[in-house]
């Protein structure tokens, strides 16, 4: 453990260790960016408490079906 | 920065030496007061990319996320310690990891360049290693371990011209005149075997250090600004402000001073038990007990304080070996040391899964900078000096035919929350907290970079750069801004560092002048990137409280 001084300590977050799931299309993209900004979270702990869905997943699926980035296996 | 030589009760030397103007002396009781604040100014970032082709929507659209100005965190700590000393004692063991400097680097050292010796054969198997320094073990220090100790700057390995010099400062200088000490005076050991405190061969004086010991100032988080509105999903407002955004506690330490075993036993004035106490609570891992610690400083043996040398030594010690260069004659000396630097620290409200329990039981000998419930990769820390959460943030968009075509509908009004994912170079994101400090108080800027989806060349941009500071208040008194930390250190994310020395990224789009990082296999090496747009200063400094 080191202290924090009169010299720069940098305190860095690492990436995750596990791979980054296949993105299925467009609404899988989105979800993703969404995911890294904390908005998902967000927006499920609001459709949580108002007991209202967001639409979020209906609405990824729909761009996945409509933009969808092909099968590369 | 000048700060007093006088010496007397109450000083806190947290430097190496009491000729470092910016790391003497802190003079502490039991009412001052910190308060931590972090601006939460208006801020937008991220930039996605939404194509629609096959609707009435059709068109490029650029989305990212933007958020108003919100209040200022503000948090007062207040004086903690369970039976209301002014300080505790906390020690850290060779044998924890933290004492020693490492064997080997990816980043600097000595490889397989000239003059021919190589860290990690030396770590392994004792080839080619430093002929004069050693390791807590008696076995031989490597060549990196040496100049670390004796210098702290150490080259970069092999022959990449972007990479640069590892910075270790004084942080190892404690260690000279120890890891090195003339083999010829031998010192009595004593070691805990099943149970029971026994004394062993004589060693070298390295090898008789049980830890090394800090004084340390405790203060605990009281009044808090955060509440439910900033963090809907906390169950109350102490744990809006705890989840993962202040620490419960922050920590200020004293100089570190090295402890042997020979000085429990042959010098201080504790009773047969007292000693034996100390050297098994230090071998489990447990506290020693403070009435324990402060006879060991009232005997002179845990003591860091300015003696005017012109080195600036602070750490006076008796000497009591078995002298092989005279017969082994029992001889006693005096000789000065540098102290290791201490400074500031955090704990997080969550460092175990029984915290109270952990609390009573283990204070101060708690986990630093981690917290059960915080992801923050390796570190697992609780504090960041982002300008979140932020309160009224949206999903904001621009291009598209517009109209009812909204690609951030079911996002609007959605808060972005803590943001915990973070680096790799895979990563849109990158972001992370450089924290300085000093006696008078702290400094931590966060930098957040993102990597611009709207261009196809790896370009980032900064995204957010906040300042969050520390003050150390007396009772009716304001923050001394002008005394806290005035310069800081920015390094740039790796992806970022490459990106600007690909051509792909302008300086100016970076947060703060600073360097770059250069990725070694696994490790993050220093790298000469240029210096980026200075944003040195921070925005919100002084000048009252």
């Amino acid at each position: 453990m080191t202290y924090y001084n009169t010299r720069p300590t940098r305190k860095k977050t690492m990436p995750p260790e596990d791979p980054p799931p296949v993105m299925r299309g467009l609404g899988d993209l989105i979800e993703r960016i969404t995911e890294k900004t904390g908005i998902k979270a967000v927006v499920e702990k609001v459709a949580e408490k108002t007991g209202k869905d967001c639409g979020c997943g209906e609405r990824r699926d729909k761009l996945n079906k409509a933009m969808p980035f092909g099968d590369k296996s | 920065m000048t700060l007093t030589r006088t010496c007397c009760c109450g000083k806190c030397y947290f430097g190496a030496r009491s000729t470092d103007a910016d790391a003497t002396a802190c003079l502490h009781n039991k009412t001052e007061v910190l308060e931590l604040r972090i601006p939460r100014p208006s801020y937008a970032y991220g930039v996605g990319v939404i194509s629609y082709s096959d609707c009435d929507c059709a068109g490029e659209y650029q989305t990212r996320t933007q958020c108003d100005a919100s209040d200022t965190i503000e948090v007062d700590y207040d004086h903690f310690h369970p039976e209301d000393r002014t300080y505790t004692w906390f020690y850290e063991k060779p044998s924890d990891g933290n004492i020693w400097p490492p064997c080997t680097s990816p980043c600097c050292g000595y490889d397989d360049a000239s003059p021919g010796f190589n860290d990690a054969e030396c770590c392994n198997s004792g080839l080619q290693c430093s002929t004069t320094y050693r390791q807590y073990t008696g076995l031989a220090a490597s060549r990196l371990q040496q100049q670390i100790i004796e210098d702290g700057s150490v080259p970069h390995l092999g022959n990449d011209s972007d990479a640069e010099d590892c910075e270790y400062g004084d942080a190892y200088w404690f260690l000279q005149d120890v890891a090195n000490h003339d083999t010829a005076h031998r010192y009595r050991h004593w070691i805990v075997v099943s149970g029971a405190v026994t004394e062993t061969s004589t060693q070298n004086l390295e090898q008789t250090m049980l830890c090394v010991v800090h004084k340390e100032k405790w203060w605990e988080r009281g009044y808090n600004s955060l509440n439910q509105s900033d963090n809907p999903s906390a169950s109350d407002s102490d744990d809006a402000a705890s989840n993962c955004r202040t620490p419960k506690y922050w920590v200020f330490a004293c100089s570190g001073v090295p402890l042997y075993s020979w000085e429990i036993k042959q010098l201080s004035s504790l009773t047969t038990q007292q000693q034996d106490d100390v050297i098994i609570a230090i071998h489990n891992g447990d506290p020693i007990p403070e009435n324990l610690a402060d006879i060991l400083e009232q005997d002179g043996i845990l003591v860091a304080k300015d003696h005017e040398r012109v080195d600036g030594k602070i750490i006076e010690k008796t000497l009591r070996y078995l002298n092989n260069d005279a017969g082994g004659a029992d001889t006693t000396e005096t000789a000065y040391f540098y102290a290791r630097p201490g400074g500031w620290t955090y704990v997080c409200p969550g460092f175990s899964s029984s915290t109270a329990v952990d609390l009573a039981a283990d204070f101060p000998q708690i986990p630093r900078r981690y917290d059960v419930a915080c992801d923050y990769g390796s570190d697992n820390n609780c504090f960041t000096a982002s300008p979140l959460p932020g309160n009224d943030c949206e999903c904001a968009f621009t291009g598209g035919p517009g109209g009812d075509c909204d690609p951030c509908a079911g996002l609007i009004g959605c808060a972005p929350g803590v943001l915990s994912a973070c680096g790799g170079t895979s990563d849109i994101y990158c972001m992370e907290d450089v924290i300085v400090g000093n006696c008078k108080g702290v400094w931590v800027q966060f930098s957040h970079y993102y990597k611009n989806l709207a261009t196809d060349s790896n370009e980032y941009e900064c995204g957010v750069s906040n300042d969050g500071y520390i003050c150390r208040v007396m009772p009716g008194g304001t923050c001394e801004f002008g005394s806290l930390p005035d310069e800081i250190g920015h390094e740039i994310p790796t992806e970022v560092s490459e990106s600007v020395r690909n051509g792909n990224t302008a300086n100016g789009a970076l947060c703060c002048g600073g360097e770059g990082t250069y990725e070694r296999g696994t490790a993050q090496c220093p790298a000469l990137t240029p210096d980026a747009a200075d944003c040195d200063d921070p925005t919100n400094w002084g000048p009252n409280v």
